[in-house]
């Protein structure tokens, strides 16, 4: 799967950032490819969501360049990150709960026919098919969830799942998943991280974050690990153990 | 059913009825009209004897006033859901209205000195008048809206603010008096009766309580089920819901917020323009408290049509009902204090006078805000069982 596409989708060089007189990044280099699960690990406060926040337009850099498909790019806003097809998949902050699945799935890019209105019954069969494409069946016409029920009834597996799925569908190069399994049940879990690899195999990066060294262990091509806002290292799957990883985070080994 | 409400379960027709924001105040209204239906059946008590005449008419009667007196409010409502919808609230919907009613009034008159510099000598055209009138709302309310989004102070602040400054701009317009259009004018424009004319204002054979209705009542419907249709099947109302709803995600999505906001301001002060319009055509006269009131009873009215203080959830036809419930409580408590007073209970002592106190008609308020908190648990509850 990796050696399908190897391509670097994104590559952040030198990246610094200071509030105020705090340095929360120093020289920080960062790499994804096309078709990896990319780790991004720290123990709290190593800056990890700063490193992100930069990526996806939240923040201004201090220092360094960003290069997205090899072109140097300056990412002013959000909207800007997803123009260029940065889709970051948050805990909770995703969707909108009083919402149903089809209106979120297609919010901000509504089908619509003469005078703007919607094309309701065209949306909720697209989102139907498309969840379904990368292996989502509950939503299907046999499953037992609906695309016309509101966000706020599914469990927080369910909704990570139509997150990811929107976010492949519409042609994202690269995914972040920002702690996606913290609230959900082993089931579900399992789940999620079956949705990253099928993201993984049609083509795209993948940001992975998570404090659950194993869920990292299972879905990571490469790891990138922070402690105090500067780089410990990257590491490239089987030369560290779990036990490694863990060391490397707490700072009990150096390497 | 459309938009963001539960489908999921549409099992049984009470599960539908739950399901819809506009339900509960239906359910409430509809209990309404029946107990008064019911007080209208001849000689049931005595004193309930002067709320019907010979004919048994006066049920359509005080149908016909009910929804006269739900006009007003009834525009106003129709953007303050909107705007509740989206997360905001505007205090400032009061003078928003008196203001169009003076704008309407003097331009379409003529003959009157603005600001003390502006004398306008000649009458507008009506339909000029309206143009203005209704722009210089939908003004205020992009003012409200840049104030709230670049600021970021809560909007429940903001337009607390220019309430005031709203009021004063509309004393500085007004020179502080009150203004009235003379008979004659008025007679002359026609757009007054087509805004609020009487049905038999139209047609003759429309005679008895039928014929005291007024043109602005479907005014207000077509206007309601225009938003209604916006809200649930456009783009921009997905967008409202999901700006409302979770302002991250709209954002992480690409939506313009702020334009949605401050065109959510902009559609409220147009909306309560509207108001005033209609206001000056029915009345032929306006004063600086004329909406006063109004942006308290506009959020009642919503909050009982089930539209929830936080955003994200809700629905124009339902705080339309919610104006009507509130109406059909002015009305009853109007219709029943006097009968009251008059029959047996006045007579017991002691206690008798304040029975009667407490069914006088100053209780209307108090009425209104047992229905408020009523409505908001109800809904709460139900939302949860859901």
């Amino acid at each position: 799967m990796a050696e399908t596409s190897t391509g670097s989708v994104v590559k952040m060089v030198g990246i610094g950032k200071r509030f105020g007189t705090v340095s929360a990044l120093e020289g920080v280099d960062f790499e994804v490819r096309a078709g990896e699960v990319t780790a991004l690990l720290g123990d709290n406060g190593a800056g990890k969501s700063t490193l992100i926040k930069i990526l996806t337009g939240v923040y201004p850099p201090s220092a360094g360049t960003i290069y997205f498909r090899g072109r140097e790019v300056r990412i002013e806003s959000p909207r800007d990150a997803r123009e260029l097809g940065i889709e970051t998949v948050y805990q909770d902050l995703a969707l909108v709960p009083l919402m149903s699945v089809a209106r979120n799935f297609f919010l901000g890019r509504e089908l619509t026919g003469p005078l703007r209105v919607l094309k309701v019954r065209r949306m909720e069969g697209e989102t139907r098919k498309a969840l379904g494409d990368i292996g989502i069946e509950k939503f299907s016409e046999a499953g037992n969830r609906s695309v016309s029920e509101p966000v706020g009834k599914l469990s927080g597996g369910e909704r990570q799942s139509v997150a990811i799925g929107r976010a492949v569908h519409f042609g994202a190069s690269l995914l972040i998943l920002d702690e996606p399994t913290s609230a959900l049940s082993v089931a579900e879990t399992e789940k999620v991280l079956s949705y990253t690899q099928a993201a993984k195999q049609r083509g795209l990066g993948v940001i992975f974050i998570s404090h659950n060294i194993h869920h990292v262990y299972l879905v990571s091509d490469r790891y990138t690990i922070l402690r105090h806002g500067r780089k410990t290292g990257d590491y490239v799957k089987g030369d560290l153990t779990e036990k490694d990883i863990a060391d490397i985070i707490t700072g009990e080994r150096e390497k | 059913m459309t938009g963001p409400l539960p489908t999921a379960r549409r099992s049984s027709f009470l599960h539908l009825v739950l399901a819809t924001p506009a339900g509960i105040p239906v359910a409430i209204l509809a209990l309404l009209l029946t107990l008064f239906c019911v007080l209208s059946v001849p000689g049931v008590v005595r004193g309930f004897y002067f709320l019907f005449d010979s004919r048994g008419a006066l049920t359509l009667r005080t149908l016909v006033s009910i929804l006269n007196g739900s006009v007003l409010t009834g525009i106003i409502v129709l953007g303050v859901v909107m705007l509740m919808i989206n997360g905001e609230f505007d205090l400032s919907v009061g003078p928003i209205l008196a203001f169009g009613g003076y704008l309407f009034g003097t331009l379409s008159i003529g003959g009157t000195t603005l600001l003390g510099l502006i004398h306008v000598a000649a009458p507008l055209p009506p339909l000029v008048a309206l143009l203005f009138a209704l722009l210089g709302c939908t003004l205020l309310g992009v003012v409200n809206g840049l104030i709230v989004t670049t600021t970021r102070i809560p909007s429940f602040i903001a337009t607390l603010g220019t309430l005031f400054i709203f009021l004063w701009l509309v004393s500085v317009y007004s020179g502080n008096q009150s203004f009235e259009a003379g008979r004659d004018a008025s007679e002359g424009i026609v757009l007054y009766r087509v805004f609020s004319g009487r049905l038999r204002d139209f047609n003759d054979h429309i005679s008895g309580p039928l014929g005291n209705l007024r043109v602005s009542v479907f005014w207000m419907i077509a206007l309601a089920l225009l938003m209604q249709f916006v809200l649930t099947r456009t783009r921009y109302g997905n967008r409202v819901f999901a700006v409302g709803g979770n302002l991250q995600a709209a954002r992480a999505q690409g939506i313009n917020v702020r334009r949605v906001k401050i065109s959510g301001f902009a559609l409220t002060g147009l909306f309560a323009g509207i108001a005033g319009v209609v206001l000056f055509s029915q009345f032929t006269r306006v004063q600086g408290n004329s909406g006063q009131q109004q942006e308290l009873m506009a959020i009642a009215a919503a909050v009982v049509g089930g539209t929830l203080l936080t955003g994200g959830y809700g629905s124009v036809l339902g705080g339309l009902v919610g104006v009507l419930t509130i109406s059909t409580l002015r009305s009853g408590v109007v219709l029943l204090s006097t009968p009251l007073q008059n029959s047996f209970i006045g007579d017991i002592p002691v206690l008798g006078i304040y029975l009667v106190r407490l069914t006088s008609s100053d209780n209307f308020l108090t009425i209104v805000g047992l229905t408020i908190v009523g409505a908001a648990v109800l809904n709460s509850f139900i939302r949860r069982r859901l």
